[in-house]
C-alpha cells in the first residue's frame, strides 16, 4: 500500500525534476528517480535484448523460467559535483554488481547465483564518493537470476545522501520492521492458538494456530537475506507454507461457522493432504503449470469457504460469524486487488500483496472469537452457579424443613413415649396400692390402721413416680438419696435403724428417666419387704464403685439383721413385688444376688456401667 | 414493735385478729404466717403451730393477694406458704416477703417436695418446706426446727444446687467473681454437707462424719439455703417493685 504511495510520490516527484529542469537546466538538490536504462540480457552466454526499458523490471515477468543475468546501464544527472550521491534500490535481485564510471561501487552474492542468494526483497542505499562523480555519471547495474527467485530491478532514485536516505529508511522501516511487528503479532497468536487447543482439545484452534504459524513464516520469509536453506529447497518450502496455510485457515473457518460438511470441506481437505505432494512433485518435475493449477484450486477453496461463511451468516447470525466474515471479506477484496495490479500492470515488481496485510484480520476474528468464547463460557458459569446456589438454597429450605418436621415427630414422640411411660408407672405402682386399699377397705374387717398403711403406700408411689419424673441425671447417689428420703419415715415407724455408706460414683450418663426410675421401683420392694416382713432391727445400705476384670459395676447391697427366709423358696414362691425387681432389673441389665439366712437378709444389685 | 397473737382457730380466709398485748412469756413469741388455699389443711396447720410454745399464727390466708396487702403493713418472723393459690402462684408470696421482710424465714407447703417447686422457692427466697402429708402432729416442731436449720434436703435438692455450687467455681466465674465473700459463695464445709446431703445422708451422720453437732449441720443448711438465694433476693427486690409491693424510694 505504502511502497504504491511512495512510488506515487516518487513519480510526482520525477516529473515536477523533469518539469522544473525542461524549464530551467538549473538542477537543485531533489531525488531524481531513473525509470529508463539501457538493458543487454544474457542468457547461457548469448545476449538476447539489447534495447531500452523501462524500470521496473521482472526477470521472471519477461524471461520466465531462465537463468541468466541483465546489465543496465542509466545516466545519472549529477548537479552537483563536490557532494556525494545517494542511491536508493527499492529491489534488486538475485544478486548484482553496482559500477559508477566504471568503478565497482557494491556487490552481493555471485554470478551466477549461488544456493543462498534470495529474492532479495530488502532496499538498498549506497553513497557514491564525489570525487568518482562526472558531470555524465554512468550508472551500471548487472543483476544475475535465477528462474523462480524472483529476481528483477526496481526503479532506481538518486540524489543528495540525507534526502535519498530518508526514502530508504521509510521503506525499510515498511519492509523490515512492519513486517517483523506481523511476525511477532503473528507467531503469539498462533501459539495461543496452539496452547488453546492442547488445553480444550477444540481442533479448529489448531487449524488456526497452524496456518497462522505458517503465514508469519511466509511473512518472515523476507527477513532472511541470504536464505537460511539452500535454493530449491528453500523455494519448495516456502510453497509448501503457502498451499498449506489457505486450507487450514479454510478449515478453521468452516468449523466455526459449523459447516464442516459438504463439498467445500472434501475439498478443503484435499487441499491439506494434496498440498505436500503437490509441492514436491512440482518441485521433482520443475512443473510451473502444476504450481499454477493447485494455486487455482486453492483460489476456488478460498472462493467456496467464503460462499459458505456469508450464506450461514445470512441464515444465522451471530458475532462470532460476522466477525469471521468481515475478516474474510477484507482478505478476498485485498486478493482481488493484489490479483488486479499484477493483471494491469504486468511489469510490477516492487509492489507488496495486501493480503499479506489483511491476513491480520484472521487473527484479530480469532482472538475476538476466543474473547467471546471466554465471555460465554464466564457468563454461563455465573448462569450454573447462580443456578446452582439457588438449587442449594431451596435444598436446605427443604433439608430445614424436613428437619423441623423432624423435631416436631421427635417432640410427639417423645411425648407418646413419656405418657405411656406414665401410664404404666401409674397403672402398676400408684393404680394397683390403690386398688389394694380399696379392697382392704372393703374388707368389714379392715382396721384403720391397715387402710392407713395401704394409702401411704399409695402416697409414697405417687412421690417415687414424681421422683422419676425429675431427671437425676443418672446420679446413682442422689437416686438411693431420693429413695431413703422417702421412705425413712416408714423404717423409723418399724423400728429399723438404717445404716447409710454410699461412695462417690460414676455418672450413668447413658440412663434417661426409665433407667432411674427402675432402680429406684426395686429398691422401694427391697425397702417395702424391709419395713413389712424382715422384722430387722438394724439395716445396712452400702453403694461401691467395683472394677473387676473386663468389667466394672456398681454394686449396691442392702442387708439386715431379721429373720430372714429359705433363698430357694424365693422363686417358686415369689411375688409379685420380686417378680417385678427381676424384670426391672433385666432391663437394666443389673443382676440380683439375695442371700438369705437365719442371720439375716442381703440384696446384691450388680449394676454394669456399661451397657 | 407490735406482737400479733391469734386464737387458736383460724377458719375464714383472711382471718386477722391482731391483739395488741404484751408477750405473756420472758422468750420473744415467734410470729408465724400461712398461706394456704385447703380450709382443713390450713386449720390443722394454724391449730398445730400454736400447740407449739412460743409461737403464734398471726395471720392465714387463701388467696394471693390478701397475703401480699396484709404483708405490705405487718412485721412476721415466719411465712408458711402453699405454692399453687387460686389467684397465683405462692413463689409471689415469697418474693414479695422476701424484699419486705429480709430476716423473715418462709417456708413452702407442698405435695411432693418435688425439684422445680422447691428450687423455684428456694430462689425467690425459702428456707425450706413441708411435705402436705407430713405429720401434722409434728408441725409444730417441725416448723421450730426450720427455723434453726431449713429443711432436711432431698438427695436430688441437694444434688441440683450442688451442680450449680460447681458450676459456679469454675475457673472462668471465678475470675469474674473471685472469692470474695459477697455472701454467695459456699464454705468448704457447706459444700462437703451439701454433698453428703446429695448422696442421701441424714443430718445426724452428716454430723457424725464431719465431727460437728447436729445443729451446726442444720446451720450450714440454712446457709445453704440462703446464699444461693441472695441474688435471687435482689431480683425479689426488683420484681416486687415492678409488681407495686415494695415502694420506690
Amino acid at each position: 500500500m505504502r511502497s504504491i504511495a511512495i512510488k506515487l510520490k516518487n513519480c510526482a516527484a520525477m516529473l515536477v525534476a523533469v518539469a522544473l529542469a525542461s524549464i530551467a537546466s538549473v538542477s537543485f538538490a531533489a531525488p531524481t528517480v531513473l525509470a529508463e536504462a539501457d538493458v543487454t540480457i544474457t542468457v547461457a552466454g548469448t545476449t538476447r535484448i539489447t534495447e531500452p526499458l523501462r524500470l521496473p523490471f521482472s526477470w521472471y515477468r519477461s524471461m520466465g523460467e531462465v537463468d541468466g543475468q541483465a546489465r543496465f546501464v542509466m545516466q545519472v544527472p549529477v548537479a552537483n559535483a563536490t557532494e556525494p550521491l545517494g542511491i536508493y534500490i527499492p529491489r534488486i535481485g538475485n544478486t548484482f554488481v553496482i559500477n559508477i564510471n566504471q568503478r565497482e561501487l557494491a556487490r552481493f552474492g555471485s554470478n551466477p547465483p549461488g544456493p543462498y542468494d534470495d529474492a532479495a526483497t530488502r532496499p538498498r542505499y549506497f553513497t557514491v564518493p564525489a570525487d568518482w562523480l562526472t558531470p555524465q555519471t554512468t550508472l551500471e547495474v548487472i543483476i544475475a537470476a535465477k528462474g523462480g527467485r524472483n529476481g528483477g530491478l526496481s526503479t532506481i532514485t538518486t540524489g543528495p545522501p540525507a534526502e535519498v536516505y530518508k526514502l530508504f529508511a521509510r521503506d525499510e522501516f515498511e519492509q523490515i520492521d512492519l513486517r517483523l511487528m506481523l511476525v511477532v503479532g503473528g507467531v503469539m497468536l498462533g501459539m495461543l492458538g496452539l496452547l488453546w487447543w492442547v488445553r480444550q482439545r477444540d481442533v479448529s484452534y489448531l487449524y488456526y494456530a497452524l496456518a497462522e504459524l505458517l503465514w508469519s513464516f511466509l511473512t518472515a520469509r523476507h527477513l532472511f537475506d541470504p536464505a537460511p536453506l539452500p535454493w530449491p529447497l528453500w523455494g519448495h518450502i516456502i510453497q509448501a507454507a503457502f498451499v498449506l496455510s489457505v486450507p487450514l485457515q479454510c478449515k478453521f473457518a468452516l468449523i466455526v461457522i459449523d459447516q464442516d460438511k459438504g463439498w467445500p470441506s472434501k475439498l478443503t481437505n484435499f487441499m491439506l493432504i494434496g498440498a505436500i505432494p503437490a509441492v514436491a512433485l512440482a518441485g521433482h518435475f520443475g512443473s510451473r503449470p502444476l504450481v499454477s493449477l493447485w494455486i487455482g484450486l486453492l483460489a476456488i477453496n478460498v472462493l467456496a469457504m467464503a460462499w459458505m461463511v456469508f450464506s450461514t451468516l445470512s441464515r444465522h447470525s451471530s458475532l462470532e460469524r460476522k466477525i469471521l466474515a468481515g475478516a474474510i471479506a477484507i482478505v478476498l477484496i485485498c486478493a482481488l486487488r493484489d490479483v488486479t495490479v499484477r493483471w494491469t500492470s504486468p511489469s510490477i515488481y516492487t509492489d507488496i500483496a495486501w493480503v499479506r496485510y489483511a491476513w491480520a484480520g484472521f487473527g484479530i476474528g480469532f482472538a475476538w472469537i476466543i474473547a467471546e468464547r471466554m465471555r460465554r463460557a464466564t457468563n454461563a458459569l455465573s448462569a450454573l452457579n447462580a443456578s446452582l446456589a439457588d438449587q442449594l438454597a431451596a435444598r436446605d429450605a427443604e433439608l430445614t424443613a424436613a428437619f423441623a418436621r423432624e423435631r416436631v415427630r421427635d417432640v410427639e414422640q417423645g411425648a407418646l413415649l413419656e405418657r405411656q411411660r406414665l401410664m404404666r408407672d401409674l397403672h402398676d405402682g400408684l393404680g394397683s396400692h390403690l386398688v389394694g386399699a380399696l379392697r382392704v377397705a372393703q374388707q368389714a374387717s379392715a382396721s384403720k390402721d391397715e387402710i392407713t398403711y395401704q394409702l401411704r403406700m399409695a402416697v409414697d408411689q405417687l412421690k417415687i413416680t414424681v421422683d422419676a419424673m425429675q431427671d437425676a441425671e443418672g446420679d446413682i447417689p442422689s437416686l438411693l438419696g431420693a429413695i431413703r428420703h422417702r421412705l425413712s419415715p416408714r423404717l423409723e415407724a418399724a423400728g429399723i435403724t438404717l445404716k447409710w455408706d454410699v461412695d462417690h460414683l460414676p455418672t450413668m450418663r447413658h440412663w434417661g428417666v426409665r433407667q432411674s426410675f427402675d432402680l429406684q421401683m426395686i429398691l422401694f420392694e427391697a425397702f417395702t419387704n424391709l419395713a413389712v416382713h424382715s422384722g430387722a432391727k438394724c439395716a445396712t445400705l452400702s453403694a461401691r464403685h467395683e472394677v473387676g476384670p473386663g468389667s466394672a459395676c456398681i454394686v449396691i447391697k442392702i442387708c439386715d439383721d431379721g429373720r430372714g427366709f429359705d433363698p430357694q423358696t424365693l422363686h417358686a414362691t415369689a411375688g409379685k413385688g420380686i417378680k417385678n425387681m427381676l424384670a426391672r432389673c433385666k432391663s437394666l441389665g443389673a443382676v440380683m444376688h439375695v442371700e438369705s439366712g437365719s442371720g439375716g437378709t442381703c440384696i446384691i444389685l450388680k449394676v454394669p456401667l456399661a451397657v | 414493735m407490735f406482737q400479733y397473737l391469734i386464737a387458736a382457730r383460724c377458719k375464714s380466709q383472711a382471718t386477722l385478729r391482731a391483739t395488741a398485748s404484751p408477750s405473756l412469756s420472758m422468750q420473744k413469741t415467734v410470729s408465724v404466717v400461712v398461706v394456704e388455699d385447703d380450709d382443713s389443711t390450713r386449720e390443722i396447720i394454724c391449730e398445730r403451730i400454736t400447740e407449739q410454745e412460743g409461737m403464734a399464727v398471726v395471720a392465714s390466708f387463701g388467696l394471693v393477694a390478701t397475703a401480699l396487702e396484709w404483708l405490705q403493713h405487718n412485721q412476721l418472723d415466719i411465712l408458711l406458704t402453699d405454692l399453687g393459690l387460686p389467684d397465683g402462684s405462692g413463689i409471689q408470696v415469697i418474693a414479695a416477703c422476701t424484699a419486705l421482710h429480709p430476716q423473715c424465714d418462709i417456708m413452702v407447703i407442698t405435695m411432693f417436695g418435688d425439684e422445680k417447686n422447691v428450687i423455684e422457692s428456694i430462689d425467690a427466697g425459702a428456707v425450706g418446706y413441708i411435705l402436705k402429708d407430713a405429720d401434722y402432729l409434728d408441725v409444730g416442731r417441725f416448723v421450730a426446727d426450720l427455723r434453726l436449720g431449713g429443711s432436711p434436703m432431698s438427695s436430688l435438692i441437694a444434688r441440683k444446687l450442688l451442680s450449680r455450687v460447681q458450676r459456679a467455681m469454675e475457673p472462668a466465674e471465678v475470675i469474674h467473681a473471685p472469692s470474695a465473700p459477697d455472701g454467695r459463695t459456699l464454705s468448704p464445709r457447706e459444700i462437703q454437707a451439701l454433698d453428703l446431703m446429695a448422696r442421701g445422708y441424714t443430718y445426724s451422720e452428716i454430723a457424725a462424719l464431719l465431727g460437728v453437732t447436729v445443729s451446726t449441720v442444720q446451720t450450714h443448711t440454712k446457709r445453704i439455703y440462703i446464699k444461693l438465694s441472695v441474688h435471687n433476693r435482689c431480683e425479689a427486690v426488683f420484681e416486687a417493685r415492678k409488681m407495686g409491693i415494695l415502694q420506690q424510694e
